[in-house]
């Protein structure tokens, strides 16, 4: 009788102690891990949409800039094209006889150049203005405009303002 | 005092207790190796973290990139058609202008500024120009005013200042 009892006392001793131990190391190591394991696999959730979303933002972005080159190219090309002032000179005498460019100083950041010369008649005026839309660079007609008339032609002075990135002074 | 029957032999721990031992020890193994499972599994997570993190920052700075070249076709885009739009809007202007001129009225010089005009030339009469031509400057401009010096063939000199608010040039 007393052996069983000491038997069954013991056996009491031993389940406690194992609830200990597995107490101990569920406390004390396995729950901070798995909690340290559950935040890791949200945060990495969370990366893995965030990284699938920039993916998907990328691919959208290279198709805009795939469709607007395409769309923009030649005012793209125009942008970006280094202004050449002696091609710019040989235009403007389609139009206009003896031409005079100065680059004037001017506070903007694109360039100013002043164009003074003479036309035949006034439609040569207007193809010209027509025509600078075709022009290489991105070249507007700017006030002031003098426009005169002499003898047998029209002494013509105006600004133009080229628009180029390249040329664009540092702010 | 002397036995007849050899001693039983007597172990320190008995079965029990060791079987016991055995299934805490074997227990508490097992915990250690989940445990070290689950630390091993949130050791790869920081790398993929690291790794995510990593190309996050890389997909931004190609997204910025991107976004950056997208901003410059608009621009180039918007200041060539900024261009176009205001050499043919200062090609018809002087179109239109000149429309208003009638025939009883020379023009020797015009001036064009970006809010007023300044026109001179030869009228037979101050009346034939406050008839003919004021009232078309009169419907374009906010306030137009008129100066005319008579010469001695009998025809008048005129220069005609004409003038646009600033409010309703931005409209």
């Amino acid at each position: 009788m007393q052996s069983k009892n000491f038997s069954f006392l013991k056996m009491i001793v031993f389940l406690i102690f194992f609830l200990v131990v597995l107490t101990f190391f569920l406390i004390i190591y396995i729950i901070p891990a798995m909690k340290e394991y559950k935040t890791n696999e949200k945060v990495l959730k969370k990366y893995e949409r965030l990284h699938k979303k920039q993916l998907h933002d990328i691919k959208v972005l290279q198709a805009k800039i795939n469709m607007l080159q395409k769309k923009y190219k030649n005012d793209i090309k125009r942008y970006n094209q280094p202004f050449d002032k002696d091609d710019f000179s040989s235009f403007v005498k389609n139009y206009i006889h003896d031409p005079s460019i100065k680059e004037k100083k001017s506070k903007s950041q694109d360039k100013v150049f002043v164009l003074e010369g003479n036309i035949d008649d006034i439609s040569d005026f207007y193809r010209f203005s027509e025509e600078l839309n075709n022009y290489p660079s991105i070249v507007k007609i700017t006030f002031p405009i003098t426009i005169k008339k002499e003898e047998k032609s029209y002494y013509i002075k105006l600004s133009v303002t080229v628009i180029n990135k390249k040329l664009k002074k540092a702010l | 005092m002397y036995s007849f029957i050899a001693p039983r032999k007597k172990t320190t721990i008995d079965t029990f207790s060791y079987m016991w031992l055995i299934f805490i020890v074997l227990t508490s193994i097992l915990l250690i190796g989940v445990g070290l499972y689950i630390d091993g599994e949130n050791g790869k997570f920081n790398i993929y973290k690291v790794e995510y993190k990593e190309k996050i920052e890389q997909d931004k700075q190609k997204r910025l990139t991107l976004q950056k070249k997208i901003n410059g076709y608009k621009l180039s885009y918007k200041k060539s058609k900024e261009s176009s739009m205001a050499n043919n809007t200062l090609k018809t202007g002087l179109q239109n202008l000149l429309l208003f001129i009638p025939d009883e009225i020379k023009i020797n010089k015009l001036q064009l500024d970006k809010y007023d005009v300044k026109i001179y030339g030869i009228t037979d009469s101050p009346k034939t120009y406050k008839l003919l031509l004021e009232p078309p400057l009169k419907s374009i401009f906010d306030s137009t005013r008129v100066g005319f010096t008579k010469k001695d063939d009998g025809t008048y000199l005129f220069s005609s200042y004409n003038k646009i608010k600033r409010k309703r040039h931005a409209k």
